[in-house]
């Protein structure tokens, strides 16, 4: 008798469960087709949750079809950004601006510093130069990484109120959900063309996203 | 309306409950094969954990389990694709950039970096120990180079050297490819380093044969296979 109760009790439950998770799918799937049409993302907390339950079996469903998973990476990052939009125009003064080190031109001579990454020596030959003089008159840490682990060193380092990450989809959109996991206040600008070498970006994006950081005065 | 409720509460249990058994049978082989020992059902294990990898990887923490995900992933993974490595005559291998020396000057290019072999990082070794089996060497400065480098060599199976979680994540994205990773001893994408006799010995389980026929290690002299040679790896 109380076993019958225990199974009902479930089985309603679960209706409920299941009921809210297939609206949550639906509602993801139907964002990501809204975000493919217009490049904006409606309800982003909603998509960052409902992207972050679907990351790996979307991908894995994407591999196995052979698709490319660049667009679902762009939607969550476009989502994580709008949901952390208040706390980044709201940030303290100790930013980070990093960077990949792919950006960099073919025969770039910077030298490579164990702890902060490569240190630009703007010889002009990529673009990289002029976005680091722009930062550091923005008051932003200009980091250009050579991995991801040297980017966390460095922000638990400098204790970083607000970092800005330029990298490739499939690494930011990851590393922007475990930012917001942790509270820390970041915009992502995802490359416009990847593939670890001569990659581009759209620097506009990143002085634009320099320009909004802790613009509005401090709560 | 209740007895059906209770039907569906029913079901749910039952799937609930087999779905905890997959989960905790899989997670069971993944320590065991992790710990050096020997298990059935290593690729649906795999096939499990990867479904779940991000749900595991945010419970991890949770789990009475020591060793990383990344890491057990891997060793579950090397040795389920350890027979398909020894037919393997086409290969590749796969070396991160921040192995390579601080002062390195060797320039990047489409295919990775070009190593002028100077000595002054294990990446010459490496290079040596894969003209040896005959396997190309790539450097790579990121994952991104290796579908296309996949698509273009077309390998039969690839060596994967890199920090323990970028080696799930690309041994997962190459799918079907036969993979096997030899994770870096020290982390940090700047002044890493890995341990060369186990890239050694997972050279060692490839098809490689010489003119006479004879495998690798045999032609090194080391006598017959050793199956342990790359247990932990």
């Amino acid at each position: 008798m109380v076993l019958n109760l225990l199974f009902g009790a479930l089985g309603v439950l679960s209706l409920l469960a299941g009921a809210v998770l297939v609206c949550l799918v639906t509602t993801t799937v139907a964002l990501l087709v809204a975000y493919r049409r217009s490049g904006a993302v409606a309800w982003p907390r909603l998509a960052v949750l409902g992207g972050a339950l679907l990351q790996s079996p979307m991908a894995l469903v994407l591999r196995r079809l052979g698709r490319d998973g660049r667009l679902f990476d762009r939607f969550l990052i476009e989502a994580a950004n709008r949901v952390g939009a208040a706390a980044f125009s709201h940030a303290g003064p100790r930013r980070l601006l990093a960077v990949p080190q792919c950006l960099r031109a073919r025969d770039c001579r910077a030298r490579l510093d164990p702890r902060l990454g490569y240190r630009c020596v703007r010889c002009g030959k990529c673009r990289l130069g002029e976005l680091a003089e722009r930062a550091e008159r923005e008051g932003f840490y200009f980091c250009i990484a050579p991995g991801d682990g040297c980017v966390k060193r460095l922000a638990k380092e400098l204790g970083v109120d607000a970092a800005i990450g330029v990298a490739c989809a499939a690494e930011l959109s990851g590393a922007m959900l475990a930012g917001l996991r942790m509270g820390v206040a970041a915009r992502g600008v995802p490359l416009a063309s990847d593939g670890c070498f001569e990659t581009t970006a759209d620097l506009d994006l990143v002085t634009e996203a320099m320009t909004q950081c802790g613009a509005s005065p401090s709560r | 309306m209740w007895s059906v409720a209770e039907q569906i509460g029913r079901a749910v249990a039952a799937a609930a409950l087999a779905g905890l058994t997959c989960v905790a049978l899989s997670l069971a082989i993944a320590v065991r094969v992790g710990h050096g020992g020997s298990a059935p059902l290593k690729r649906f294990a795999l096939g499990v954990l990867e479904l779940l990898y991000l749900p595991l990887r945010m419970l991890w923490g949770a789990l009475p389990v020591k060793a990383p995900l990344d890491v057990l992933m891997v060793r579950l993974r090397n040795e389920a694709n350890r027979g398909r490595l020894a037919v393997a005559r086409r290969g590749l291998v796969l070396a991160p950039a921040c192995l390579r020396h601080l002062a390195c000057a060797a320039p990047s290019s489409r295919r990775g970096i070009q190593c002028g072999r100077c000595g002054l990082c294990k990446l010459q070794a490496i290079h040596e120990e894969g003209a040896r089996v005959g396997w190309r060497v790539f450097i790579l400065t990121g994952s991104a180079y290796v579908p296309r480098l996949v698509a273009e060599e077309r390998p039969e199976a690839a060596l994967l050297v890199a920090c323990a979680h970028e080696c799930n994540k690309v041994m997962m994205a190459l799918g079907r490819l036969p993979t096997y990773g030899v994770p870096l001893t020290r982390n940090g994408c700047v002044a890493t380093d890995v341990d060369l006799d186990r890239v050694r010995a997972a050279l060692r389980l490839s098809g490689w044969t010489d003119a006479n026929g004879a495998k690798a290690e045999e032609h090194e002299g080391t006598g017959r296979r050793n199956p342990t040679v790359c247990s932990t790896w």
